[in-house]
Order: C-alpha cells, then structure tokens, then sequence
C-alpha cells in the first residue's frame, strides 16, 4: 500500500498508464502527457458546453445528446493521444534480459488476465446500468441475461488480444551489453 | 554534450549496470548520454557518486567554466608585470647611469606597495594615477627621459593608466566625491 502522497501518486500514474518502471524521465514525460490531455479535455468541455447550451436555446432536442457525444470524443482523442505519446516516448517499454524474458511475459500476462476480469464485470455493470439506469429489478435481471454476458465477454476477449499483442511488443529483450 | 559515456565506459559499465545502480530505465540514461534528457540535481549526484566523480567532470561544458570576467585580471594582477620589468629595465640602465637610480628605486618601492597591498578597484587606480603623475614629474624635474630598454614597458603601462577602465573608475570616484 502506498504510504505518502507521491507514493500514491506514482501508484495511480503507473496504474493509468500501465508504465511499469517509473523512473525520473517517464514521470516527467508522464505528467506531460497527462497536462495536454487536461488542456485537451478542459477547453473541448468548455466549447462542448457553449455549443449545447447554443442549441438548448435553439429548441433543438439533441443538445444531451450532442453534448455527451462531444465529451465522449474528446475522451477517445485523449485516450488515444496519450497511447501515442506513450509509445513514441517509449513509456510502456520494459528490458529484460533474455533468462528473465520468460518470466516477466508470464508476470505480466497474469496481470492483465486480472485487468480483464476486472473490465468484463465493470463493462456489464455500465451497460445495464446505461440500459436500466437506477431501476434495481430490472438491472439486476439484465446483469444475468445470457446475452448480454455473452456480449461482455466477446469485448473483454477483443480487447484481451489486443493488449496482449501490446504488451508482449512492450518487452523488448537486451541481446548484448549496449556501451 | 555530457561525459557520461566516457566515465561509464571508464568504470567498466554497461547502461544497464549503471541504471540499475541509479534506480532508472536503461532507456534513460541512453537519452541522458544523447543529451536527449536534462536529469534532475538528484540524479546527476546519483550518476556522479557511482561513476566516482564530480558533476562538473561529468555535465559541465569546458568552454563555459566560468565567465569571461572571472578570468579577468584585476588593473593590480595586471600592472604587476609590466611593473616588474619596468623595474629590471630601470635597474640595468641606472646600473651604467646612475641619474635613473631614483627613477628605478621608485619603480622597485611602488612594485612593492602593489605586490603587498590588497587595494583593488578606485583605491588602487588613484594610487596608481599618483604614482604615474609622480614619476612623470620626477623625470621631468630630473631633465630626464626615458631610456630606449625601458620605453616598451613604460608605454605599455602609461596605456594602461590611458584604459578606459581607469579613466571611468577615477571619474566616477571624483563625481562622487563632488
């Protein structure tokens, strides 16, 4: 458990960006990254907003509608604006020797088995939460629809391959002693 | 660029000893010695404590060191040269002319004042004034120039009084003083 603030604060940068060996560089290059997503996501929200709340006053009845879009675009440019500095900067790479190359795919493939988990019970929840809302009974009757586990757990199986893909790429093993 | 390479290869590391030493990715300090990445204070005391050696070994550009004005001889360091051999010249002449001994003993008592004195800046550009005024009038009085071995030095030094470092420091003392 992390005991300081900036513990904490690595623990959550890490766990954001999936940087495994946070060191001086990738912290900086980290935060850097995540102040031009604030820039990014702050500003689109502002323009988001003055644009929705122009059509609220024009009657038009897709104002939600075109807001939530808006913030869910501006998200997936972060997202992917963050992914591609991350892998320019080479933030997610981690060198091992080639004895130890085994071991550490195996680490870090068990984690994300752990990650996926984790996504297919939290993207069942939110999309019967984003189907029912706040209705218990008939979110509760949704969550064990053979369906929509099925469509959980297709997701959670795309998004398991691509990972891995990523990850394995991200262990690079050192052939020589670089001088 | 940096010298971190060299010290590194000179202690018998590879990048990756080294980082794991310091508690960085080996990435970092390939960026470090590409001068792709300035470290922070912290960890250049870190690369230095481990390849045995100062930050000033290790990060700093010989050709900026130190500023240009610290190499800078004070008018004092500066004069204390020509002085000297002002004086070996008077003394040679005054040795076959001896109406230059008084010339060459006050060379050789103003040498002396300037080698042991620590007057700097308006303190020493007045009495440096007086001394050239002084001897100036004392060979005049004496009905004397000066002789051909000396003439290099005592122009060079009569220049040096003419330096627009002087002429400005005794003007702002005396626009001061008044």
């Amino acid at each position: 458990m992390p005991k300081t603030k900036k513990e904490l604060t690595n623990a959550l940068l890490k766990w954001v960006y999936g940087i495994d060996f946070l060191d001086e560089y990738r912290y900086q290059q980290a935060a850097q990254i995540g102040n031009t997503c604030f820039l990014i996501y702050f500003f689109g929200s502002m323009l988001a907003m003055l644009l929705s709340v122009g059509l609220m006053r024009s009657k038009v009845n897709w104002a939600m509608d075109f807001l939530l879009l808006f913030h869910v675009g501006l998200l997936l440019v972060s997202i992917f604006y963050m992914t591609h500095q991350s892998r320019k900067l080479g933030l997610l790479v981690v060198e091992v020797l080639p004895e130890d190359y085994e071991a550490e795919k195996n680490r870090r493939l068990k984690r994300h088995r752990k990650n996926m988990l984790f996504y297919f019970v939290s993207y069942t929840l939110y999309s019967s939460f984003m189907d029912h809302g706040f209705q218990l009974p008939d979110l509760l009757a949704d969550l064990i629809r053979p369906a929509k586990l099925i469509n959980s757990l297709i997701l959670t199986a795309i998004l398991y391959a691509v990972i891995k893909h990523q990850t394995l790429k991200n262990i690079r093993i050192l052939k020589e002693e670089t001088n | 660029m940096n010298r971190v390479k060299d010290y590194r290869i000179q202690a018998g590391l590879s990048q990756l000893a080294l980082a794991q030493a310091i508690g960085v990715a080996r990435q970092t300090i390939n960026l470090i010695e590409n001068d792709k990445y300035n470290p922070s204070l912290d960890l250049c005391i870190k690369l230095a404590e481990t390849l045995h050696t100062d930050l000033n070994s290790l990060f700093w550009e010989k050709e900026t060191i130190l500023p240009p004005e610290a190499n800078k001889l004070s008018l004092r360091e500066q004069c204390l040269p020509l002085l000297s051999s002002l004086y070996l010249e008077l003394y040679k002449v005054a040795k076959e002319q001896p109406q230059y001994h008084k010339a060459s003993q006050a060379v050789d008592r103003f040498l002396e004042e300037a080698k042991n004195s620590k007057l700097e800046g308006v303190a020493f550009a007045t009495r440096f004034e007086a001394f050239i005024k002084g001897f100036s009038l004392e060979l005049l009085a004496n009905n004397l120039t000066m002789p051909e071995e000396a003439k290099a030095s005592w122009e060079t030094l009569y220049d040096r009084f003419q330096s627009k470092e002087i002429v400005s420091t005794l003007r702002a003392s005396r626009l001061n003083f008044y």
